[in-house]
């Protein structure tokens, strides 16, 4: 077939994320994984040195206490939290709930209403364990 | 004609003469009341004649003008020069993601494509009666409704980098519109579809960025779509292997 | 040249080309090519909002259909098409909804009803207010399972291919590729929809540019009744976007600078309660009637003055938030982009723009033209269904029923039909192809499209308007007389581009424009009686401000003439069952009713 197009695709580079905050804020979501990966290393650590250690409590204590460790703990909350954050937010997406089922009702069980009531949860489940942590 | 002056940054390519494209500066005179696509008017009729564009029905309705303003997909009739004031020049380019044919044209026919790959079309029961309407409650209806609002423009898949790296993805707007026919009562096909969206191609290339939904002008919510097909899919799946056993 | 060998080649991919295309496809064995300049979804019937007309309701009739569309096209109608469509009007809505139309519903799941103008019955079937967007992308959705149905997809009509006396074939420019393609086919049908960019302010979409009647018409097939052309009464200042006939069927008022509903001084009835609109009473009169108000009230300087030219206000603040989200959406998304209103909390301004093209290729009640081979469907068509003014929700309904008989007679047609001659086909193509790219990129010219554009909808908003006059008809002839000349004298600025050469698009339309923008402005000219949206100020003793039946009972057909403004000759008007008599609405309507009255 006769044709005049010369189609022009832009090349994508691999710093494609930095284009847009939204892209940014995107990838440091994705890359909260890696401290979630420390943390799984970090309890494996911990259930082995349980198991495999003459002092376990000792170990695990001044693992634990080790500068890298407590920076990367703290940076591993802070990955937690934004993780949560930007979970509780997309999860009302996939909960389409009408608020009753009379057939001339379309409203739906707002976003922030559901997102609201995953922080109550999440509150309320933080405060009792906190608390029975700290009092047993 | 007014006082008022923007520079549009326009990306421009000809494929006859060009090897690749290349900004061209316009002062565009503007009143308040105009939008981008005025603005592109504004350039054809008086300075570029040549300055080519999709363009239709003014009413952000046709999803024709979805170009990339200021690093946003947006349309261009319902973009507004006057919410530009903070910025120098405003750079317009075409639809990311799709090859660029002419200026501001792209190809877009993979999306058209996949659209029309998820059988998009409703596949009513053989025993409705001919001569009557079938029933949908409005709370039937609102089930797929705002599904259905999708006008095909194209920001979706601009938006999305999933599409940008792997242009086997099947797309927001096209996964959106297999959802909306598997939510309309009157519709017989699920199987298929949901067997489409089950691919790997399909809803699963999907790591919910969500900036499909950010910039979707009908908020038609892709985004939604996707995660709750991805619900159905995994029951789907679950139940399948239980048949399975059986 | 490309070649594409085809059944039935259908211009224009909007409700009347898809729905043609899927009645010709039925038939596994037929092959259809549906040309588009615009992808299917992009075409103009997606702005459409109110809804599409079929009587259905247990109080409804196709009788009172009937009447209420003859007496509203003020009987200019052929009542054998308006039989016709009234009787299939109901089985079109009925398959759109079991192909996936979201009609809006009632809570027992049945299909919700609405009033509109002019209409005695609420028998507007709606899908919210984007009736027109749902009907286009589940017809477009439907014909996407059909194999035999190819879509050339932006590819732009250049012209009719013609051999033997019989239409065979379209000559197309695919934008994509940068080159002619040649459809030929045993049949042609054009559905190419209307020409309301002849007008500076306009509903319509830029592609709505008459492509398909300038290509009938310069092949010899007449425009019909090309005059009439529909002023919608609310379209927003400015852009003149659509602002739907259904805000006024959910109880929306219009209002003048003094807060009045000016409408009640107009033979449209008494003022009706807030929020209880009265069907074929005050804002739900007919179009006509109500965009010929505001120009009375304009005359008067009882409207409001607004920096986007004079107004009137669109008060639907006492419909409530919660039913407008509902039943109006996306009206309310557009006074929000676009006037900065929200219509829960402030009146829109609105003011008449054209908005429909009443006439058209002419054909008979098959959709065949004069040019055996050539039919024609939808707004591109003069069927003889809306006569002198439309009746909103009319039109979605013509699209499904005509597009329908086009598809099955086109079908009939090309399976009788004679093999194409391709080698001559072919020459003849390329022929046409080689001259204009050579007469086009030949030469400069000061001279440019925008400028030609401008002034011939200048000339058609100022001088062929709401009211009409014959030292401002005449001058509008001439004038686009001149503007024609000036068109031969226009060249492209880049000669080398191929591929999405718009430049090229626009001036191709531009002339087609200008054609039917002639034979509006002759055939107007030439009417010298007031009927429907045709309405004149003048006449000896203002003979020419009323209906003219003993005259004026006829058709209009404006004919091609080479270089000079078109011939115009007139047609019977086909009566059947309702003999004209006075258009009546409001309380007059009602008296009427009650003493047995002869029109409806």
């Amino acid at each position: 077939m006769e044709t005049h197009r010369k189609s022009y695709v832009r090349p994508v580079r691999a710093t494609w994320w930095t284009a847009r905050k939204e892209y940014i804020l995107y990838m440091i979501r994705e890359a909260t994984a890696v401290l979630a990966l420390w943390v799984g290393v970090e309890l494996m650590a911990m259930c082995l040195a349980a198991v495999l250690s003459a002092d376990p409590q000792a170990w695990i204590l001044s693992l634990l206490s080790h500068p890298v460790t407590l920076t990367l703990n703290i940076l591993a909350l802070l990955a937690v939290a934004y993780h949560t954050y930007t979970w509780y937010k997309i999860f009302p997406k996939g909960l389409r709930i009408f608020t009753s089922r009379d057939p001339a009702n379309t409203h739906l069980i707002p976003a922030p209403l559901l997102t609201a009531s995953l922080y109550f949860v999440t509150i309320v489940a933080s405060v009792i364990i906190l608390c029975a942590l700290t009092f047993s | 004609m007014s006082d008022s002056i923007k520079i549009f940054s326009v990306l421009r390519y000809r494929p006859e003469t060009d090897d690749a494209p290349h900004f061209e500066d316009f002062e565009v005179h503007w009143l308040p009341e105009h939008s981008i696509l005025d603005g592109l008017n504004y350039i054809r009729d008086n300075l570029a004649p040549d300055l080519s564009y999709r363009s239709s029905c003014r009413m952000a309705i046709c999803g024709s003008c979805a170009m990339v303003i200021n690093n946003v997909p947006r349309l261009a009739c319902k973009t507004f020069i006057r919410d530009y004031e903070n910025s120098a020049k405003i750079t317009i380019e075409p639809l990311e993601n799709f090859p660029i044919e002419r200026d501001l044209v792209t190809d877009i026919s993979d999306m058209i494509d996949k659209l029309e790959s998820v059988h998009p079309y409703i596949v009513p029961r053989k025993d409705i009666p001919a001569d009557a309407p079938s029933l949908q409650t409005p709370q039937q209806l609102a089930r797929y409704q705002q599904f259905s609002h999708c006008i095909q423009c194209g920001c979706c898949y601009a938006a999305c980098p999933q599409y940008k790296l792997n242009k086997d993805f099947i797309g927001p707007a096209a996964l959106t519109m297999l959802y909306r026919c598997n939510h309309d009562t009157r519709d017989t096909n699920q199987e298929e579809r949901t067997a489409i969206m089950s691919q790997t191609k399909g809803l699963w290339r999907c790591t919910s960025v969500g900036y499909c939904t950010d910039v979707c002008p009908k908020l038609v919510d892709p985004a939604a779509a996707i995660q709750l097909g991805k619900e159905e899919s995994a029951q789907d799946y679950v139940l399948r292997l239980f048949k399975k056993k059986k | 040249m490309e070649i594409v060998k085809t059944d039935i080649a259908i211009i224009g991919a909007g409700g009347a080309g898809l729905r043609a295309a899927i009645a010709a496809a039925q038939d596994p064995t037929v092959k259809i090519a549906l040309i588009s300049k615009v992808y299917p979804m992009r075409s103009h019937t997606c702005a459409a909002e109110g809804g599409a007309a079929g009587a259905f309701s247990k109080d409804d009739s196709f009788e009172l259909h009937f009447r209420d569309t003859v007496s509203g096209g003020d009987w200019l109608c052929d009542q054998d098409v308006v039989e016709y469509f009234v009787e299939r009007a109901p089985k079109e809505l009925i398959e759109l909804e079991h192909e996936g139309c979201p009609w809006s519903r009632l809570p027992s799941g049945e299909v919700c009803l609405r009033n509109f103008g002019g209409m005695k019955v609420p028998r507007t079937w709606f899908a919210a207010d984007r009736s027109g967007f749902h009907i286009l992308h589940t017809l477009y959705q439907a014909s996407v399972e059909f194999k035999n149905i190819q879509r050339l997809d932006e590819h732009f009509a250049v012209e009719l291919l013609e051999d033997n006396g019989k239409a065979c074939g379209v000559l197309t420019y695919d934008l994509l590729n940068g080159v002619f393609r040649a459809v030929l086919a045993r049949a042609v049908i054009i559905a190419s929809g209307g020409a309301a960019q002849a007008y500076q302010f306009t509903t319509n979409a830029t592609i709505v540019t008459g492509d398909g009647m300038a290509l009938a018409f310069r092949h010899g097939v007449p425009l019909r009744d090309m005059e009439f052309i529909q002023y919608h009464p609310t379209g927003l200042p400015g852009s003149g976007l659509l602002i739907t006939e259904a805000a006024r069927g959910e109880g929306g008022v219009l209002l003048n600078k003094d807060g009045y509903r000016y409408l009640q001084d107009y033979d449209l009835g008494k003022e009706t309660p807030l929020g209880s609109p009265k069907r074929n009473t005050m804002e739900l009169g007919p179009r006509d009637r109500l965009s010929q108000a505001f120009w009375h009230e304009q005359k008067k300087g009882r409207t409001i003055s607004s920096p986007m030219g004079d107004v009137v206000h669109l008060d639907l603040r006492h419909i409530g938030a919660e039913k407008l989200r509902e039943r109006l959406p996306q009206i309310c998304e557009l006074a929000k982009t676009y006037v900065g209103v929200d219509p829960a909390k402030a009146p829109i301004p609105v003011r008449p723009v054209v908005h429909y093209t009443m006439g058209g290729i002419e054909t008979n009640i098959r959709t065949e033209t004069r040019l055996p081979g050539l039919y024609a469907a939808g707004e591109c068509a003069s069927i003889g269904l809306h006569g002198a003014n439309r009746l909103g929700s009319n039109s979605l309904t013509e699209i499904l029923v005509f597009g329908h008989v086009a598809g099955d007679e086109a079908t009939k047609f090309a399976k009788n039909a004679d093999d194409i001659d391709e080698k001559h086909l072919t020459e003849a193509a390329e022929h046409i192809a080689d001259s204009l790219f050579t007469r086009l990129t030949s030469g400069k010219c000061d001279d440019s499209v925008a400028a030609v554009r401008k002034e011939m909808a200048e000339t058609m908003e100022q001088n062929v308007g709401i009211y009409r006059e014959e030292k401002a008809m005449t001058s509008a002839v001439e004038a686009l007389r001149k503007l024609q000349e000036r068109y031969q004298a226009l060249r492209l600025t880049d000669t080398n581009g191929r591929v999405f050469n718009y430049e090229l698009v626009h001036l191709l339309e531009l002339g087609y424009t200008l054609d039917v923008a002639e034979c509006i402005a002759k055939s107007a000219l030439e009417r010298k009686e007031s009927r429907g949206s045709h309405q004149r100020l003048d006449g000896p003793d203002g003979a020419w401000t009323h209906r003219d039946d003993t005259n004026f009972l006829k058709h209009t057909l404006a004919f091609y003439k080479k270089d000079a403004t078109p011939e115009i000759q007139y047609s019977d008007v086909v009566i059947t069952k309702s003999a004209p008599a006075k258009r009546v609405y409001g309380s007059d309507a009602d008296e009427a009713k009650q003493e047995g009255g002869a029109n409806s």
